[in-house]
């Protein structure tokens, strides 16, 4: 185990409607060791994906603090956020998010593309990733042509192609069938683990929860280790 | 991020691939609808801009080398000396060619038809030279003159008076008498030969006469006399013939540039072209605003797309480039189309406009056949008496890289709105919308 890569303290994130002041994460206190898989499960719109997103450099908590990867998030400034965004962390959403008109080989390669400029260096570091996912037959694909399990996992090559500290995966099978959910769960522990990544996986699924080293749960805007 | 990654994104976000459907969504079929009105807006507007250039020049052209020459020299009290200083014209550096012309102004009779003209007594040399040739085209006889009373008539004026060469053309000049008066003076042409500068007006009015005969055919109070001055390229350089001729030209000369002489018609064919050129480009500016509404619906449309290249560490600033790149991509589509369509039109100008001629009076022509009327006169769409019969096209490179360069700028402009909003997204509401 390695050094602490993620810490937030008094984590506090404040919703306003026009109704009222909703506080959805109520002084949350977490820390992430790196090469250290964990899961936060917990009750539909409790939070889960929101903390996911203030971890992720996504979204500003209302107050308390966030550090990950060396980097102040709760301070940063928007270009700060964007720097940590494409070089420390790696999403895996519920939806694949893949942009649509781009072959699986270009939406893996965008992410080090964007950062380097150098369009052959990031396509090199993409067909391995592809092939490691099993999809190096199907890089010319659109996200259209691929199957729910397929777009998944190449969700996945595309959250490591910068060899991310931390990868944040938010319901990441919670759109596959049984078969598909089990393969890209089984992928998704295995390439993080020999990346050496930190990895923190939010879900309804007490199975995939469960293989986690550490399981953490929401409630009510409360975080507690299991 | 760095520009070709900028560039990479944005060419795939305004020409990517189909979708599941099989159909391209409302933003594509928008940005088509945005590069197709920067391209319709350009064609119109290039191709006045080339055939206004080419009217303009012919017509400049035809006045400066068949009228005003490059530049003249005034004597300032009468004709004296006006061959000497012809001579040491015609010796100086740089001048091609300088001719003593005489104009005057009469009634030409023939055939019981009388039309009035502007009687020019030219040097052969003139007539000869290779600008007048260029411009001068011989229709029938020789253009030469073999006789003292030989003439060359301008081919409308022939046509009104339908001459031919070798008929005979009665001339009246008005003459001052003794006790001051004046009176008519006829004269007896012979037409050697018919002319055409390719405009109605100059043909319409030009009798040339030899000018060894100028002093004998016409009256000196009636009449005036300059040296004609041609030198260079009268409009690269329009000042080269008078500044060629000045250290040459004797004392009691003034000398006038061809600017400076025909600065009304040249004034007032440019202020027509400004004015049509700058209500084209309100429509290309119109057409611009085509990119900013069509660029808005995609960033509307992709603003989940958007979302994920922040989550992927696009910054703010990145995606407000990549839109307004995609704004100048959009006005040089455009301006590709535009470009294609409007020197299309321009080049092939004169078949339009036959094309149209044709269509118009065989039109014309069925309607009066079936209402039982005469056949009607024919339709012109460019009346020849004010435009030149051909119009001559020469691409005007300059002009047409600043408008091309123009339509991609304004589209940039367009596009800095939704490039603005797309910076200012919200990646997690636009997340969230799924």
């Amino acid at each position: 185990m390695n050094d602490r890569v993620l810490r937030c303290s008094s984590l506090r994130k404040l919703f306003k409607t026009e109704a009222e002041v909703l506080e959805i994460l109520k002084g949350v206190d977490f820390e992430l060791e790196g090469g250290v898989s964990s899961s936060i499960t917990g009750p539909s719109g409790c939070g889960k994906s929101t903390l996911l997103s203030i971890l992720g450099g996504l979204d500003k908590p209302s107050s308390g603090s966030v550090v990950a990867a060396g980097v102040d998030l709760s301070a940063a400034g928007e270009e700060e956020l964007a720097r940590f965004r494409a070089s420390a962390v790696g999403f895996v959403f519920q939806s694949h998010y893949l942009l649509k008109d781009f072959s699986a080989l270009e939406n893996v390669m965008l992410p080090a593309f964007m950062l380097s400029g150098d369009r052959a260096k990031a396509e090199a570091k993409a067909r391995p990733l592809l092939d490691a996912v099993g999809l190096g037959d199907r890089l010319n694909h659109t996200p259209s042509k691929l199957s729910g399990g397929e777009r998944q996992r190449v969700a996945i090559a595309r959250a490591l192609i910068n060899d991310p500290a931390i990868v944040l995966a938010d319901e990441p099978t919670g759109s596959l069938d049984e078969a598909n959910a089990k393969a890209v769960e089984d992928l998704l522990f295995s390439i993080v683990a020999e990346r050496g990544a930190t990895l923190l996986i939010v879900t309804h699924d007490a199975r995939l929860a469960d293989r986690a080293h550490r399981r953490y749960h929401l409630s009510d805007g409360i975080l507690s280790e299991l | 991020m760095k520009a070709r990654s900028i560039a990479f994104i944005a060419l795939r976000l305004l020409a990517g691939k189909e979708d599941r459907a099989g159909h391209r969504d409302q933003a594509r079929k928008a940005l088509r609808g945005a590069v197709l009105s920067i391209g319709l807006s350009l064609v119109p507007l290039l191709t006045v801009m080339q055939v206004a250039d080419g009217m303009i020049q012919g017509i400049s052209a035809r006045y400066v080398e068949l009228g005003t020459y490059h530049a003249q020299a005034h004597a300032y009290g009468g004709q004296a000396g006006l061959e000497e200083a012809r001579d040491a014209l015609r010796a100086a550096q740089g001048v091609d060619g300088a001719w003593i012309e005489t104009q005057s102004v009469g009634v030409a009779f023939a055939g019981g038809r009388r039309e009035g003209a502007a009687i020019r007594a030219v040097e052969q040399g003139f007539l000869d030279s290779p600008g007048t040739s260029a411009y001068l085209a011989l229709e029938a006889g020789e253009a030469r003159f073999q006789g003292p009373n030989d003439a060359l008539v301008g081919s409308a004026l022939a046509k009104k008076l339908q001459l031919k060469p070798g008929d005979s053309l009665n001339l009246i000049t008005v003459r001052k008498r003794a006790d001051g008066e004046m009176s008519p003076r006829i004269v007896i042409l012979t037409v050697r030969g018919i002319v055409s500068a390719g405009y109605r007006e100059l043909d319409a009015q030009w009798i040339f006469i030899n000018q060894a005969s100028a002093a004998r055919l016409l009256q000196k109070e009636s009449s005036r006399s300059f040296i004609g001055i041609k030198a260079g390229d009268p409009f690269r350089q329009p000042d080269a013939a008078a500044q060629a001729a000045e250290a040459s030209l004797p004392d009691g000369f003034a000398l006038y540039p061809w600017k400076e002489l025909e600065r009304n018609l040249f004034e007032s064919l440019s202020s027509t072209r400004t004015m049509l050129l700058l209500i084209m480009a309100m429509t290309v500016a119109v057409a611009a605003v085509n990119v900013s509404s069509a660029l808005t619906t995609l960033v509307i449309e992709r603003s989940q797309e958007i979302a994920i290249l922040k989550s992927l560490g696009a910054q703010p600033a990145d995606l407000a480039r990549t839109f307004s790149l995609g704004g100048a991509l959009l006005g040089a589509a455009g301006a590709l189309v535009g470009t294609a369509g409007g020197l299309l039109c321009a080049t092939r100008i004169n078949e339009i406009l036959s094309g149209i001629e044709a269509l118009a009076n065989a039109l014309r022509s069925l309607l009066a056949f079936l209402g039982g009327a005469a056949s009607p006169e024919r339709f012109r769409v460019l009346d020849p008496a004010y435009y030149l019969e051909t119009i001559p096209i020469t691409l005007q490179y300059r002009e047409l890289a600043l408008v091309v360069a123009s339509a991609i700028i304004l589209s940039f402009l367009a596009a800095l709105l939704p490039a603005r909003r797309a910076a200012a997204l919200d990646p997690m509401e636009a997340l969230r919308k799924r």
